[in-house]
């Protein structure tokens, strides 16, 4: 009918639109600093510096946060193409190995933060091995609800095991609790880390893709799937490695948020939904823009929920995802996520 | 090898056909009348139960809306909790506050929901596949949000229920249970809900058989294809969110018809991923999977959750087993959560047994028994004669829309061809 | 393909049946429909709030542990009992107070002795025992401990106290669930130390129309003061507007000085009703709130909230949260250097062992915290020589469990004012009926031997619907950083006492305000 058909052109002509925007990156760019530099002008002079500053630091840490948790959903997706809701569990179990380790155990915090990496992607790649692998890779369901099951059971089991009492997760970081002053500003030694920390482990990680040949490897299978096996590379092997390797980014990830948010088998399922969202707008294939989408989450939150008056802190997540949607509607493969051409 | 083997169209199929449904009816309807005759099984004749039973419905109708959009359209939608919600909520506000009747409000969730779920489809003209599930968890996640928000017209984390005295469906006068006490109230609910259902399930499986539901299948397998065939893409993907999302809002109106209450930690997170969950255990796809899917969702939890808090209702073989685990378990703080665990590992072993869902499995064994050679109406006039073409067997009955596994959802068509039930699971196989 | 005509009549037999389901169906007449949410004097929500007097147990009580209430438990407490002037009296239930119960305003099938045999009174409770506040799952298994104690000595007349649990993952959705198959499987004589805001106020409309004894909720809610709408529910904890009010009359008293306030709410009725008892009784003081931060119950941490607090640099601030944000809240105040306010907490966070020892793991303190208090803390060396502390830590022993977990000690308390009503109505006329243990419900006048010295926990019919009434405010203090701290009183008794009245009297001041 006539009604549908131009609804459908009006559709098609806005989201034809939108894809021009998206691609006059540049411009876009352009405006959106314009836009973020007069908000920043603006909302400093009103409300001191010194506290414009704090929330920088402040949103920056937050989004470091979500940005370590993002980079191993990234990797996982980019080995398997598939969103593991698993993630935060596994990176959960392995923070409170390590806090068993250090605990218990009394190894020191950093010792005893590698050994429960090594650990967890012990463990990871034997549920690889187990749960994964007998699943065709191109069964995205079969594997979501694996993995949807997996989330389940580490839940409940970190539950039963070790209870909902908070603990305390020790920084492996000098300077406890001591921070420093930056014109003004409060920013915790240990925050500083942990962003270095993070950034540390982004390039360790794009090393490790772009130098060994099991990272070749990883690239090849991320890329086409179907090409890899011709060439003869095990996909097996080479997707519990990058399970692996993603359980040790998400321990250490689960390791530096449990300093912040006290360390209870629910901890990180407040901050998954964020790393998720990060990983999204930051294009899920894109280690790097899951860090600056991180980044940009943390902040949008921070600002949103101190300056806006009327979304204050409760509404601040909302605001959020919203942003997300609307980058999404402009580049459906998120920021710097790379197109998917689709064939018949 | 099946036992029976009927051929389509054959007054042996047919009455195979009216059999089957004739049974299904009696079963529904021995549920009302079960309080009476004194033999019920799983104690259908107590109040409790019968809720449950409701519950069932409601959340099969809920699945239903998902499998649309999952199953039929291929798209991944994780925020369905966010429209049972958004049903269940408008249906309370409008009988708590403004007094309407329960059914007059179905209707109206079903089109505020059909709206919203234009609107929140539309950004998935655009976007695609995982990135959609992320945009459509968060929806999920900002619901309880909103309502909490908006406590004022929501009653915010303390939920909203009717006045005291109010809010309660009993049955009318001629009703034949209308004197059966506290049953009377739950059985006329029972009634009610089955009818909508009823009717949703029908329409769905007619328009799924229909040219439009075979567009949709066609754009879920291979959307580039199915634009350059001719079919309007936007229109089906924003319909098929909104038609969801309408269905989602009447499962929502159902919950409350059924135990009016609302409250935001119902409609979240956990609903929406379960329903994924109760989706594919039933089995994606398939229309009558919703109904295994449901009861998975109500009773699974339920017994899990009674049986690890007291072990004297489990049954005798499994309590032997697991009574170690609950003298370890015992006084331990958190030691309820073993109920996830089983639900986890239940939902793993699942998975690896039945990857196509329940439906597959029952069809599987019923393939076993009673094995159907399509003979559709349209060939025996095409051929003028009651005898088929040659063919190999099929294991499905003609006429329902039969992907076995996700992966593989080709599209039956008429003409039968030889695929074999396990080459469509595709566990890991090197066929298609 | 044709649809074939009886799938038509089929479409349409349905759609009229439809139809004249809508028009047959009859919903029982509705007078005003009130919102659960009530009005400003609101109650205790949901999210990962825990409302329950848990952690209020561990408060130490500090002083002397010669209170004259620390008697054993072998049942003569201070205090009159119900005499025998009430009970059953010409069919209808005669309590103190002018509390009375008809029992034709019951349901038709409502029995007075369900849940009653010879030897054995049934009881159940709902609360989380997975999720996020599985913590309190444990008052279950405290207050089924003391009735093993009680059973062990002869029980109440010979019959065995059976307390049955469900959990409910503080749902109130699934409380609800779990209080309709108990009402239907017509088992219990009552209900118990039900936990959450959010998770009572779903059913108690029910129990009470079913005449269901619905007692000593385990939340701090002003709401169950309603002896005229539900007068089948009762509370046992400080109601949190109360508790605020202390705060303000605290502040006045003992810092003149302060005049600005800065509150942190968690973002539901919990917090809120903190808020709101705060403010009303700050009217006409020096005090005025200057900045309140929400935050909800999904929020990973609160940085982004103590910017904003810190930057108001308020004389006092009023952490009206529970559960893991209490601990956050004082690091945060605790690792900023700059601004030193008065810290003012919540009394569901006076656990020491649950929420000041991360605060030791990461190297603070949380010193100066100040809370109130009402109940004595098992674990603090001060009380060890309390007799009923002492009964407490060996029956523990004896059982198996750990005396040292203060979510066992707070089961105690619920359980033994439980014992307590259940010995008062067997003492009255008509014998232990469900009617006449709702009566000794709303006539207690002993003092539970757990609650510090000088408070009491009487209730009186209709007028007096609050069993506790009062608090002391307490300074956490702390000796050596690297170890627990106590907290030592720091200000008089207050104890209202008979002065909360009723709902309506709480309702009426939040209003008026």
């Amino acid at each position: 009918m006539a009604t549908t058909q131009s609804v459908n052109e009006s559709i098609g002509k806005g989201y034809a639109a939108l894809g021009r925007l998206g691609q006059k990156r540049m411009i876009s760019i352009g405006v959106l600093i314009a836009v973020l530099v007069a908000f920043s002008i603006i909302v400093a002079v009103q409300h001191g510096f010194t506290l414009f500053l704090q929330r920088i630091f402040d949103g920056l840490s937050n989004g470091f946060i979500y940005a370590a948790m993002a980079m191993a959903l990234v990797l996982i997706y980019k080995a398997t193409t598939v969103v593991n809701f698993a993630q935060g569990e596994m990176a959960m179990f392995g923070t409170f190995i390590a806090y068993v380790f250090g605990h218990s155990l009394g190894i020191p915090t950093p010792l005893a933060i590698i050994l429960a990496m090594l650990a967890s992607a012990l463990g990871a790649a034997g549920i690889e091995r187990v749960l994964i692998r007998p699943f065709d890779p191109r069964n995205h369901l079969a594997v979501t609800i694996v993995t949807l099951g997996l989330f389940l059971i580490l839940n409940s089991l970190a539950g039963v095991i070790w209870a909902y009492d908070n603990r305390a997760f020790p920084s492996p970081f000098p300077g406890r609790n001591r921070s420093f002053s930056v014109l003004g500003a409060n920013l915790e030694w240990a925050n500083l880390f942990t962003w270095l920390t993070v950034l540390a482990a982004v390039l360790l990680v794009s090393l490790l893709l772009s130098r060994t040949k099991i990272g070749l490897a990883f690239r090849s299978v991320s890329n086409s799937l179907e090409s890899s096996e011709l060439l003869g590379i095990h996909i097996g092997r080479t997707l519990q490695f990058g399970w692996a390797l993603a359980a040790a980014v998400g321990t250490l990830a689960g390791t530096m948020i449990a300093r912040t948010t006290l360390l209870e088998p629910n901890f990180m399922g407040r901050v998954l939904i964020y790393s998720f969202a990060a990983a999204t707008l930051g294009g899920l294939d894109s280690l790097g823009g899951a860090v600056v989408a991180g980044i940009v989450i943390g902040l949008v939150q921070t600002m949103s929920g101190g300056y806006i008056g009327f979304i204050g802190s409760d509404l601040a997540p909302t605001v959020a995802l919203v942003v997300i949607v609307a980058v999404l509607l402009v580049r459906p493969s998120g920021l710097f996520g790379s197109k998917r051409v689709e064939r018949v | 090898m099946a036992l029976v083997t009927l051929k389509e169209g054959t007054p042996a199929h047919r009455a195979y056909v009216i059999g089957a449904w004739a049974i299904a009816a009696i079963v529904l309807i021995y549920v009302i009348f079960a309080y009476r005759w004194g033999f019920a099984p799983g104690s259908i004749d107590k109040a409790f139960r019968l809720t449950q039973i409701n519950d069932v419905i409601c959340y099969a109708v809920a699945i239903l809306g998902l499998n649309l959009v999952i199953g039929f359209s291929g798209q991944l939608s994780l925020g369905h909790s966010a429209f049972v919600g958004l049903g269940a909520y408008t249906t309370i506000i409008l009988v708590a506050d403004h007094h309407w009747s329960y059914l007059a409000t179905v209707p109206v969730s079903a089109a505020l929901c059909f709206v919203i779920g234009l609107v929140v489809g539309l950004p998935a003209l655009r976007i695609r596949g995982l990135y959609l599930a992320v945009v459509t968890l968060s929806v999920a996640y900002v619901f309880p949000t909103l309502v909490v928000k908006y406590d004022s017209l929501t009653g915010g984390p303390n939920g909203k229920k009717p006045a005291r005295d109010t809010g309660k469906m009993n049955p009318p006068s001629w009703m034949p249970f209308s004197n059966a006490g506290r049953l009377a109230s739950p059985l006329w609910v029972y009634c009610i809900l089955l009818v909508i259902a009823t009717a949703l399930f029908l329409l769905v499986r007619n328009f799924m058989k229909s040219r439009p539901g075979r567009a949709l299948l066609a754009v879920r397998d291979n959307q580039t294809s199915a634009a350059v065939s001719g079919i309007n893409l936007p229109l089906y993907k924003a319909l098929t969110f909104g038609a969801s999302a309408a269905i989602g809002g009447i499962a929502g109106s159902m919950l409350m018809i059924n135990r009016p209450f609302a409250s935001d930690v119902q409609f979240g997170l956990p609903l929406a991923i379960f329903l994924v969950v109760g989706l594919v255990a039933g089995g994606a796809g398939t229309i009558s999977g919703a109904i295994p899917g449901a009861l998975i969702y109500v009773f699974v939890p339920y017994f899990m959750s009674a049986w690890t808090t007291d072990q004297r209702g489990m049954p005798p073989g499994i309590k032997q087993v697991t009574k170690p685990l609950f003298d370890w378990l015992q006084g331990r703080q958190g030691a309820g959560s073993i109920a996830g665990v089983f639900f986890g590992v239940g939902l793993l072993i699942f998975v690896f047994v039945l990857p196509g869902g329940f439906i597959d499995g029952i069809r599987r064994l019923r393939s076993k028994i009673v094995q159907v050679i399509p003979n559709p109406s349209w060939l025996r006039e095409l051929h003028g004669s009651a005898n088929p073409p040659p063919t190999s067997h099929s294991p499905s009955s003609g006429g329902e829309v039969t992907p076995a596994a996700p992966v593989v959802a080709a599209v039956r068509t008429r003409v039968a061809k030889p695929v074999s039930v396990k080459k469509a699971i595709n566990l890991r196989g090197k066929t298609t | 393909m044709r649809p074939t005509r009886w799938k038509k009549s089929v479409v349409l037999g349905v759609g009229a049946a439809f139809v004249i389901a809508s028009c047959g169906s009859s919903t029982k007449g509705g007078s005003t429909a009130t919102t659960v949410a009530a009005g400003t004097a609101t109650t205790a929500g949901t999210g990962a709030a825990t409302t329950a007097a848990a952690t209020s147990a561990a408060t130490t009580g500090g002083t002397s542990a010669a209170t004259a209430a620390a008697t054993t438990t072998g049942g003569t407490a201070a205090g009159t009992a119900g005499g025998a002037t009430e009970g059953l009296v010409n069919g209808v239930y005669k309590g103190i107070g002018d509390f009375s119960i008809d029992p034709k305003k019951c349901p038709a099938d409502w029995n007075d002795k369900q849940g009653i045999t010879d030897k054995e009174i049934d009881l159940f409770v709902s609360l989380p025992k997975s999720g996020p506040l599985a913590g309190f799952g444990l008052l279950a298994d405290g207050a089924s401990s003391y009735f093993k104690y009680i059973n062990d000595n002869g029980g109440i007349g010979g019959r065995n106290i059976v307390l049955d649990a469900k959990d409910d993952a503080y749902k109130p959705d699934q409380t609800k669930t779990n209080v309709d198959e108990a009402l239907g499987a017509k088992k219990y004589a009552a209900f118990m130390t039900v936990l959450g805001t959010a998770n009572n106020l779903a059913v108690w409309d029910t129990t009470n129309d079913e005449c269901m004894p619905h007692l000593l909720n385990g939340t701090g809610a002003a709401q169950w003061g309603d002896v005229k709408g539900h007068p089948w529910t009762t509370g046992m904890q400080l109601d949190y507007f109360t508790e605020a009010s202390l705060w303000a009359k605290w502040l006045v008293k003992e810092h003149p000085e302060a005049k600005t306030v800065a509150e942190l709410t968690f973002n539901n009725d919990f917090g809120k009703s903190y808020s709101a008892g705060f403010k009303y009784s700050t009217k006409g003081t020096g005090l005025s709130v200057v900045h309140q931060e929400l935050h909800e119950g999904t929020a990973p941490n609160l940085t982004n909230q103590f910017t904003t607090l810190a930057a108001t640099k308020a004389d006092v601030v009023l952490l009206e949260t529970t559960g893991a944000f209490c601990t956050q809240a004082m690091s945060e105040i605790e690792k900023n250097t700059t601004w030193k306010p008065i810290v003012i907490m919540s009394g569901t966070c006076g656990s020491v062992a649950q929420f000041f020892k991360p605060l030791v793991d990461q190297g603070l303190t949380g010193a100066n915290t100040y809370i109130i208090q009402n109940f004595k803390d098992v674990n603090d060396p001060a009380n060890a020589s309390d007799p009923f502390i002492q009964l407490y830590q060996k029956t523990m022993t004896a059982q198996g469990l750990d005396p040292k977990q203060t979510t066992y000690a707070t089961g105690w308390i619920y359980a033994w004012f439980m014992t307590e009503i259940l010995k008062d109505a067997a003492g009255y006329q008509g014998g232990l009926t469900r009617g006449n243990i709702m009566l000794a419900a709303r006539s207690i006048q002993e003092t539970n031997p757990l609650l510090i010295a000088g408070l009491t926990s009487k209730m009186d019919g209709m007028k007096d619907a609050y069993l506790t009434e009062g608090g002391r405010m307490a300074k956490y203090t702390v000796t050596d950083p690297k170890a627990l701290g106590r907290f030592v009183p720091s200000s008089d008794l207050i104890n209202l006492e008979g002065q909360l009245g009723t709902y309506d009297t709480v309702k009426a001041a939040a209003a008026g305000g």
